[in-house]
């Protein structure tokens, strides 16, 4: 029988090589065993069936040795590729170590920009991606906002804050199973010393069965607990349990006492879990109980206070619009009805029925705006950082194309080699992305803490995911820095190579690297100019003319126990105000009802020579009632006419300065001190109220914000006001180091009365912080990464002209020999480096003029265009790319002609 | 006539076949068909064990890498497969001898006993 027919068809068919060698061993077995037999003399019939009868069953020792041979070949091959990975890994290790430079440099450069990604990563994931944490099905839970006409700033503008009974008639909303209100307040919890400020969200009873979320310890209070006379039960976070019980597992029953009244620890919410916002919640009190005891019964009752806000779910099969056209009807009907409601119910208000991502929502935070472009710069540091990388391997496969060229010849395969480069760049993208786990935790750390403070970033399993994105990152640019070189290195051909290597690389090679220069240069100049235009905003903002000046003020609250009446809080305010001015370092104190940035309030007013008062942009005219040190704390200049002194008292004729904008828009053109204001005046009141007279005229200063329109103030001194109200803190103005004043000032005023329990005192700018904190977070950023950036790019520039240097060591030599003077050499070499880094510096400029209208919005009074931005930016690369170029063009203008010529 | 069932004139204990093919190598790399001459000539046929069989042997122990095998030219000039014995071979065929020996020993005791048990 012969054989070698089928193992000819067998080849055809590609199979394994283990079925050729064993077809190829029996063939072999038998023709043996028929020579043999029939050089005995058998007939060669009779040696072939002879040969057969040895070998017994052939068909089942055929299965039984194909079955074996299968199974060796496979663990064979697994053993090589085993192999062939660790052999390059161990390869490529050896090259690691032998060129320690190289290593750190790529290491480095893929840690800063796998590390600025991950930690974008991270805090993009908490602002934007993540749900909230422990919360059930949260693509069905809206956020109810309405959008309506604003008397304070005369416009529409959406807002979140309802009034208790516009949630109640939610509630009736059959669009939704369930809505929840809750309200976010600042408490005091414990006396003395011991007194710590906590933030508590008051809630319905329906709030955590609202949102699915389980309890880590002990229960949630439910609607039952959540009625005026029922007892005051509280439900603390996670990290309140760990940082003030130390995670007592005994909790449930224990006291909470806080400024209001004794509550019972009822349970922990699990760890992470803030409700449906981005805010450090410590505890939790039913809305009913609490609600009283805080503010007053009023604001459950009344539509005075905004102050709540509301979270539904909604029902099976309701799409939001339709929820939304529900709730719409509902609130104006609510409002329509309620004869308290004022001014006149807005019959346009319309309910906005919100994804409960903030980020996500009409009222996204410009810190989430900035973020997602922070997430487009760390994502342009990473290309820089692939490019650069990409541009390092390219030259050294350059630089060792010799040797690769001879390893092909002594034949290394080709994927062999390409498996070796890839490898590499693998290994150190990998050690780079270790490093970047670190420098992930170091800024992740800083940032969050000093740009984004209040964001509660305790959720669990945040930090995996970052490291997990941080080696995926790390493979992908591994393999995309990597792959390139490799390619390119596994493609050229042996011959020419061992021949020219040395001399000059490819023409195709030096273009393909300046082009990565170039992308470099272009990215980071788009980067530098975002930078430049952010801290030019934050300049702006900085050097704002905001009228009054926080600096060096610092806002002083203290909290009472309950059932301390207003004329004794009114009293303690006059004591604490004698008392503080006494204090050295502190030159003027003033107990205030309004406080600038935190409360402001607008009353009714009347000029009796005029029709009506009319109506601003800015709004209606807004009343502060202040002590008489208030214009010398805020450091307000008084214009025209006297600010408030000691004898403007009780007793003393009613006295009232106005703003700039207010003497301007009522008595244009007119003289306005002299003139008379009725304050408290009902608009169509008898004349019984008593006038008081313009006695002053101050500069215009800011009210809330830092952009805001042109609006109407009026002051009163707080003493000729008949209130049944007291002040709300006291502004101080101190001349030494306002850092230790803070705590000095808590201890004299919780010194004063044993009735206070607590005293908040903070930099009256500090209130300012969240409004400036974008352009900050702007700032800071945009200037780290384009700094990077601008090092990234400024080094692979210099790589570039250094290695092309090396490579024309011959060609300048010849050209230096034939009489090319230094001078000229070295401006070759710099005209090299400043060709490219012009060309990238007019990309750069394009692209960011291209991205302007994007980032408007997030400037403050700055033209995306900003040609002083530009025009640095310009001079910044351009300096660079001269610092880059002027290292390799001295070392060409020094090389010895002679030397380069006989070097090969 | 039918064909004869594996080793049918003396049964084999699992594992003598192996020892049986480690033992053809120790002199020397040989292919399949070497070593089953050297088996069938040094047993003078008696053995008739099915040639398939000590194949199978040979791939299973080349698997278990107690045996290594290379291509090589055979006394009559033909690509043959030579199998040689690995350290793990020797090994096992040391090991192997000694167990088929005290086999045999103990057989051959109780084959050559005169007295009946007590």
């Amino acid at each position: 029988m012969r054989m070698k027919p089928f193992a000819g068809i067998r080849r055809a068919l590609r199979l394994g090589a283990w079925r050729r060698e064993l077809d190829d061993e029996l063939v072999y077995h038998f023709d043996r065993t028929v020579e043999d037999l029939v050089a005995r003399g058998m007939s060669r019939k009779g040696a072939i069936n002879e040969a057969h009868r040895r070998f017994g069953n052939e068909d089942a020792y055929r299965r039984e040795l194909e079955r074996i041979d299968q199974a060796a070949d496979l663990r064979r091959r697994l053993a090589d590729r085993f192999e062939l990975v660790a052999g390059s890994a161990k390869y490529a290790l050896r090259r690691m170590r032998r060129a320690p430079g190289f290593t750190s440099a790529v290491v480095l450069t893929f840690a800063l920009g796998i590390g600025a990604n991950a930690t974008m990563f991270g805090i993009l994931d908490r602002l934007l991606l993540s749900p909230p944490t422990h919360v059930e099905d949260p693509s069905s839970l809206r956020r109810l906002m309405v959008n309506r006409f604003n008397i304070f700033t005369g416009t529409r503008t959406t807002i979140e804050a309802l009034t208790f009974p516009d949630y109640e008639e939610f509630t009736r909303a059959s669009s939704f199973s369930s809505v929840a209100a809750v309200s976010s307040q600042e408490i005091v919890v414990g006396r003395g010393p011991e007194a710590s400020q906590q933030n508590a969200d008051l809630v319905t009873g329906n709030f955590f069965s609202l949102l699915g979320v389980r309890p880590e310890v002990g229960r949630f209070f439910g609607p039952d607990e959540d009625s005026a006379d029922a007892p005051g039960v509280a439900v603390i976070s996670y990290g309140l349990w760990q940082r003030r019980y130390g995670g007592d597992p005994e909790i449930v029953g224990m006291g909470l006492e806080f400024g209001y009244g004794e509550y019972t620890i009822v349970g922990v919410a699990p760890s992470g879990f803030v409700g449906t916002q981005l805010r450090r919640v410590d505890l939790w009190l039913p809305i009913q109980v609490a609600t009283p005891q805080l503010m007053g019964r009023s604001c459950l009752e009344g539509r005075g206070c905004y102050w709540v806000r509301a979270t539904g779910r909604l029902a099976d099969g309701i799409s939001p619009t339709a929820a939304e056209t529900e709730a719409t009807v509902l609130y104006r009907q609510g409002r329509a009805e309620d004869p308290t409601v004022s001014p006149s119910p807005d019959p346009e208000a319309e309910v906005i029925a919100a994804p409960v991502i903030e980020a996500r929502g009409p009222l996204a935070s410009s810190e989430s705006k900035v973020a997602i472009w922070l997430a487009a710069i760390s994502l342009i540091v990473l290309l820089i950082a692939c490019a650069n990388i990409a541009n390092l391997l390219l030259a050294r496969a350059t630089r060792q194309q010799r040797e690769l060229g001879l390893r092909l010849a002594l034949g290394s395969s080709r994927g062999r080699l390409l498996a070796q480069v890839a490898t590499e760049s693998l290994l150190l993208a990998l050690l780079g992305g270790a490093t970047a786990i670190l420098v992930t935790r170091v800024a992740g750390g800083v940032i969050r803490q000093t740009l984004l403070p209040d964001v509660p970033w305790d959720a669990p399993g945040a930090d995996l995911r970052i490291i997990v994105i941080a080696l995926l990152l790390a493979i992908i640019a591994g393999l995309a820095a990597g792959l390139f070189p490799a390619l390119r290195s596994s493609g050229f051909e042996l011959v020419t190579t061992l021949k020219a290597a040395s001399r000059n690389s490819s023409s195709a090679d030096s273009h393909v690297r300046s082009f990565l220069t170039v992308i470099q240069a272009a990215l980071c100049v788009v980067l530098l100019i975002g930078a430049g235009l952010f801290v030019r905003s934050l300049n702006r903002v900085d050097s704002l003319d905001l009228g009054l000046d926080p600096e060096d003020v610092l806002f002083a609250r203290p909290v009472f126990e309950p059932g301390v009446p207003t004329t004794e809080r009114a009293a303690f305010y006059r004591e604490a105000t004698d008392r503080l001015q006494s204090i050295p370092g502190v030159s003027a104190v003033s107990a205030d009802m309004s406080v600038p940035f935190y409360i402001t309030m607008a009353r009714p007013l009347r000029a009796p020579d005029l029709d009506s008062i009319p109506t601003q942009p800015g709004g209606s005219p807004i009343s502060h009632l202040v002590g008489a040190s208030y214009f010398d704390v805020l450091d307000l200049d008084i214009l025209r006419g006297r600010g408030f002194n000691a004898e403007d008292g009780e007793s003393a004729p009613p006295v009232v300065v106005i703003n700039q904008t207010m003497a301007r828009v009522l008595w244009l053109g007119e003289e306005a001190l002299g003139k008379c204001l009725i304050l408290d005046g009902d608009p169509d009141g008898a004349e019984a109220q008593p006038c008081a007279e313009v006695v002053g005229i101050v500069e215009n200063a800011r009210r809330f914000s830092l952009v805001e329109d042109e609006s109407m103030h009026y002051y009163v001194p707080l003493e000729q006001q008949t209130t049944n109200d007291s002040p709300r803190g006291l502004l101080v103005r101190v001349t030494s180091d306002v850092g230790p004043m803070i705590p000095s000032l808590r201890r004299e005023i919780v010194a004063l009365d044993p009735r206070v329990r607590f005293a908040e005192v903070q930099p009256l700018g500090s209130l300012l912080d969240p409004e400036i904190r974008s352009w900050k977070l702007g700032a800071a950023m945009f200037s780290v990464f384009g700094l990077l950036a601008l090092l990234v790019a400024g080094i692979g520039l210099y790589s570039v002209l250094a290695f092309s240097v090396a490579q024309r060591t011959f060609e300048l030599g010849i050209r230096s020999a034939l009489g090319a003077s230094r001078e000229r050499i070295v401006a070759l070499i710099l005209g090299q480096g400043m060709r490219l880094g012009l060309i990238g510096l007019g990309l750069g400029v394009v692209i960011a003029l291209l991205a302007a209208p994007r980032i408007e919005p997030l400037l403050f009074q700055v033209s995306p265009h900003d040609p002083a931005t530009i025009l640095a930016v310009v001079g910044i690369l351009s300096l660079v790319a001269v610092l880059a170029s002027i290292l390799p063009a001295w070392r060409a203008a020094r090389a010895d002609p002679a030397v380069a010529l006989r070097a090969d | 006539m039918g064909k004869p069932m594996a080793a049918s004139n003396l049964s084999l204990l699992q594992g003598t076949l192996d020892v049986l093919v480690l033992k053809a190598l120790i002199f020397g790399p040989q292919h399949g068909y070497g070593v089953v001459r050297w088996i069938r000539d040094t047993t003078d046929g008696a053995l008739e064990i099915e040639e398939g069989a000590l194949y199978t042997a040979l791939h299973r122990m080349e698997k278990r890498k107690w045996l290594r095998s290379e291509w090589g030219q055979s006394e009559n000039n033909r690509r043959a497969k030579y199998y040689a014995l690995t350290e793990e071979g020797r090994g096992q065929l040391a090991t192997g001898t000694r167990r088929l020996t005290a086999y045999a020993e103990a057989l051959f005791k109780v084959l050559g006993a005169t007295e009946a048990t007590p």
